[in-house]
């Protein structure tokens, strides 16, 4: 891990991003203070707004100010697409594809988490955004590790997962992606599901939400959407179903309906 | 022109645009054609990124484009390695499965369009003019 201390220009996150994490560790925060701060950055604000009046969220009336969008889509919502909008720019410097392949996750595993009937579908979506942070910083920030693990993979036809593990000591994007989570003070459920996203039995808090995105990304290698470094559908762990309470004829279907929703997504919309 | 990551570029790809290294000096030139020397090259100088003349990778294209032949295809490829392994053979069943909805699923669409395309043309004859 020492070498990721080399990072030349370690990504930080805005500002407006930082304040609202450590804000809503706080009990007594009210809407306006949120809005207020959300507001205080225009692009920020300018792409929250843009996704929350997109096809994805399907409100056709103009959601035109951060308290509206706060009151109509909820605050969870929200505080996710700062987080998101906080991290456009960095994703589309990665690899070429890897943007939309993080979109894709993102919406699988908002449909993932429908599907159960989970309280919060959003987060499982900024989980599912989130999940290949490492790989950007991997090849934006770590040119000659990424060079190194992509020619390994060439090398073993292997994925690049797997690559990226033989040439940096058993650790990979899942560790590099984890510990810039840690530097932001990200909080633990998106860690994990950042961390623990190939293998949900090694998550301690937050399995459940660590098996969506796990499956998400399954589901988004398999359809072929974007691309994260191989066109490898990686290993589903076999107790990852079971424990969303999801049986095997469950899948086509859910397939299908992640595949029509991606279908009717602009990815353009979410890169302003 | 289509921006690619290094990992995409494939021999034969034309460069729309000079590859330039971190100081921004020109290592390739416009119009040059790639080669798997070159790509090599280019790894080793840190790039990670070139911009290509044309559309060649299907990368961001629209969801669902691709016919159930190629998505049949694309998962033979995709699930190779895992053909030995009972939980990845089910998943792969799963979107088999998945591209047989999907076409029963356009069949119905392409039906019930044509059945409504029909009267809405003689509701079209029919109707009195002004």
């Amino acid at each position: 891990m020492k070498r990721v201390g080399m990072v030349g220009t370690l990504p930080t996150l805005p500002g407006v991003a930082r304040k609202l994490i450590a804000m809503v560790e706080e009990d007594h925060v009210s809407v306006q203070e949120i809005g207020r701060l959300i507001a205080s950055d225009q692009v920020i604000s300018a792409r929250v707004l843009k996704i929350v009046n997109s096809a994805f969220y399907g409100f056709p009336g103009r959601i035109s100010t951060i308290r509206h969008a706060l009151v109509l889509v909820g605050f969870n919502v929200v505080k996710g697409l700062v987080l998101s909008a906080s991290v456009v720019d960095m994703m589309t410097k990665g690899m070429s594809g890897l943007w939309e392949h993080s979109l894709g996750v993102a919406l699988a595993s908002a449909c993932v988490a429908r599907r159960i009937n989970e309280p919060d579908p959003e987060e499982a979506a900024v989980a599912g955004l989130l999940h290949d942070l490492g790989k950007v910083i991997l090849s934006v920030g770590l040119t000659d590790v990424f060079a190194e693990a992509t020619a390994e993979r060439d090398k073993r036809r292997s994925s690049l997962f797997e690559a990226e593990r033989a040439v940096m000591g058993g650790l990979s994007h899942a560790d590099v992606g984890a510990w810039l989570a840690r530097e932001w003070n990200l909080p633990v459920r998106l860690r994990e599901a950042i961390e623990h996203h190939h293998a949900p039995s090694h998550a301690r808090f937050e399995p459940r939400l660590v098996s969506i995105v796990h499956v998400g990304n399954a589901i988004i290698h398999g359809l072929d959407f974007g691309f994260a470094g191989d066109r490898l559908v990686p290993p589903l762990e076999m107790s990852a179903l079971p424990r969303l309470g999801l049986t095997w004829p469950d899948l086509p279907p859910l397939i299908d309906t992640i595949e029509r929703m991606l279908e009717a997504t602009d990815v353009s919309d979410f890169a302003l | 022109m289509q921006r690619l990551s290094l990992e995409q570029a494939q021999a034969g790809f034309v460069l729309a645009k000079p590859v330039t290294d971190d100081k921004d000096r020109v290592l390739v030139g416009e119009g040059t054609a790639l080669s798997d020397a070159l790509i090599d090259l280019l790894r080793r100088r840190g790039v990670t990124s070139v911009t290509v003349a044309g559309h060649p990778v299907q990368t961001g294209e629209p969801a669902g484009s691709a016919t159930p032949a190629q998505r049949l295809a694309f998962l033979d490829q995709a699930f190779a390695r895992h053909r030995d392994d009972p939980v990845m053979a089910q998943f792969k069943e799963a979107f088999i499965e998945q591209i047989r909805l999907k076409s029963l699923r356009l069949e119905a669409e392409a039906q019930a369009e044509a059945q409504l395309a029909l009267p809405q043309e003689s509701a079209g004859n029919a109707e009195p003019s002004p």
